[in-house]
């Protein structure tokens, strides 16, 4: 079983003319880091090398960018899509009260974890956050879902400063969690079935937009 | 800086210290570090090697100066000569002199009077040049102002505002050519894969394709792709071998 997916490419070329983008600009949010380095991906061509993107994600952070240029700087914009956690304390009524994630994950997490602060530090939000997707996502059960807040609680730390990946396996009925790097490739024999899989840079990313959007 | 009481460094004689956080650090003789330096201010008349990384406010090499390591300034000015082999953020860069950078530069502003030879990429938002540099990889800047003494060389260039003009011959190039041999005088211009900017001016450029929304060919250039969105001139002096309106 391949996990790397084959992601479509989209040239230079169609990108500006798709997003209605200037060069100036495109290279303009490369120096600032709001489009990581290792999306450009050369290519020869028979005019030469030509630059590619993954389409998905380039698209989709261009219309990102669009929509929030005019009330922040791109500074700002850097910050808030870059992976970097950010030093952030949230209590649970602001949790609940902005909506950041659902009133029932919350109180799970607390049952889950015997969690009787009141507050939720950057990395605490973080698995709040991707045990709501799990939750919504309706693939697995309690136990399940309790088995991912446990492998993050004992091994995210060990991934500082790198990207990694959660992915939820089963066979024959058993559960398996696990983290690894990302990219990362891994290969099981076809017993096994993917049930959940989720890049932690993106869940950080979409966090960070979530909590900067509500402001 | 915060710290209270940390001393300056000045060094007259030869010697090899493990490194440290100081005020202000002159070194008008020789000094090997061996591992990181933080300070303030740091002038380099002598030689300075530093085996560790660099972080300093404000930096001037009047003699020569090794950095091993990354290294992080707030203005840096090289009238000597410098060697950066790890990834290199500075605010100001000044060349008068002669440096290289075995990695990334990343930078707000690069004036180049003197030879800059870059690695890895550039990444500013302004760079200026009346010398000559080399960037192996990209060359990726706001407004990119270039007159071109001596041969200059990038894999890649994009921008918003790209304007390569031919140098004035006046006496500075004399002066430059008798420091560093390694100008070639007969092959004055910029040689670069691809340029793509918004606005581009290219003077005695050899490319292979020039992509932008206006795109001015001016005297001596060779290219061979054009690309452009909504103006293109040529000068007679140059040749296009193929213009696209795209």
């Amino acid at each position: 079983m391949e996990l790397e997916l084959d992601t479509e490419l989209i040239s230079k070329k169609e990108l500006l003319d798709l997003t209605g983008i200037s060069y100036g600009q495109l290279y303009r949010w490369k120096r600032k880091n709001i489009i990581p380095e290792d999306w450009f991906i050369k290519k020869s061509s028979f005019t030469g090398q030509e630059t590619f993107f993954p389409r998905e994600k380039i698209l989709s952070r261009i219309d990102k960018i669009k929509n929030m240029k005019d009330n922040l700087s791109l500074d700002d914009i850097a910050g808030m899509v870059s992976s970097n956690p950010v030093n952030v304390v949230y209590s649970k009524e602001e949790i609940i009260k902005r909506n950041i994630v659902a009133e029932n994950t919350l109180n799970n997490y607390v049952l889950f974890q015997n969690y009787n602060e009141d507050y939720f530090n950057f990395d605490r939000l973080l698995y709040l956050y991707i045990l709501d997707r799990v939750l919504k996502s309706g693939e697995m059960n309690l136990d399940e879902v309790r088995l991912i807040i446990k492998t993050l609680e004992e091994n995210y730390a060990k991934y500082s400063e790198k990207d990694c990946e959660l992915i939820f396996i089963r066979k024959f009925g058993v559960p398996v969690c696990f983290l690894t790097n990302y990219p990362n490739e891994i290969n099981f024999e076809n017993e096994i079935k993917y049930i959940y899989r989720a890049i932690i840079s993106n869940c950080i990313e979409e966090l960070k937009i979530l909590l900067n959007i509500k402001d | 800086m915060k710290e209270k009481n940390i001393n300056d460094l000045k060094i007259n004689g030869i010697m090899n210290l493990p490194g440290g956080t100081f005020n202000n650090v002159k070194i008008n003789g020789h000094l090997t570090l061996t591992s990181d330096l933080t300070c303030n201010d740091i002038v380099v008349n002598g030689m300075l090697n530093v085996e560790g990384k660099t972080k300093a406010v404000k930096g001037k090499v009047n003699g020569s100066a090794d950095f091993n390591n990354d290294i992080e300034f707030d203005s840096l000015n090289v009238m000597g000569k410098s060697l950066a082999s790890g990834d290199s953020r500075i605010k100001d860069l000044k060349i008068e002199g002669q440096m290289r950078i075995a990695k990334n530069l990343t930078a707000d502003e690069v004036n180049v009077f003197g030879l800059l030879n870059i690695n890895g990429n550039c990444n500013s938002e302004a760079f200026k040049t009346k010398g000559s540099f080399t960037v192996d990889g990209m060359l990726n800047a706001g407004t990119i102002d270039m007159e071109i003494h001596g041969r200059s060389t990038a894999n890649e260039i994009g921008g918003e505002k790209i304007s390569v003009v031919k140098g004035k011959k006046n006496y500075f190039n004399k002066i430059i050519k008798s420091i560093f041999s390694s100008f070639n005088f007969f092959d004055s211009r910029l040689i670069a894969n691809v340029i793509e900017g918004d606005v581009i001016y290219l003077e005695y450029t050899k490319a292979k394709i020039v992509r932008g929304d206006s795109v001015e060919i001016g005297p001596n250039c060779e290219i061979d792709v054009v690309e452009f969105k909504n103006k293109f001139v040529k000068s007679d002096n140059s040749v296009v071998k193929e213009n696209k309106k795209m």
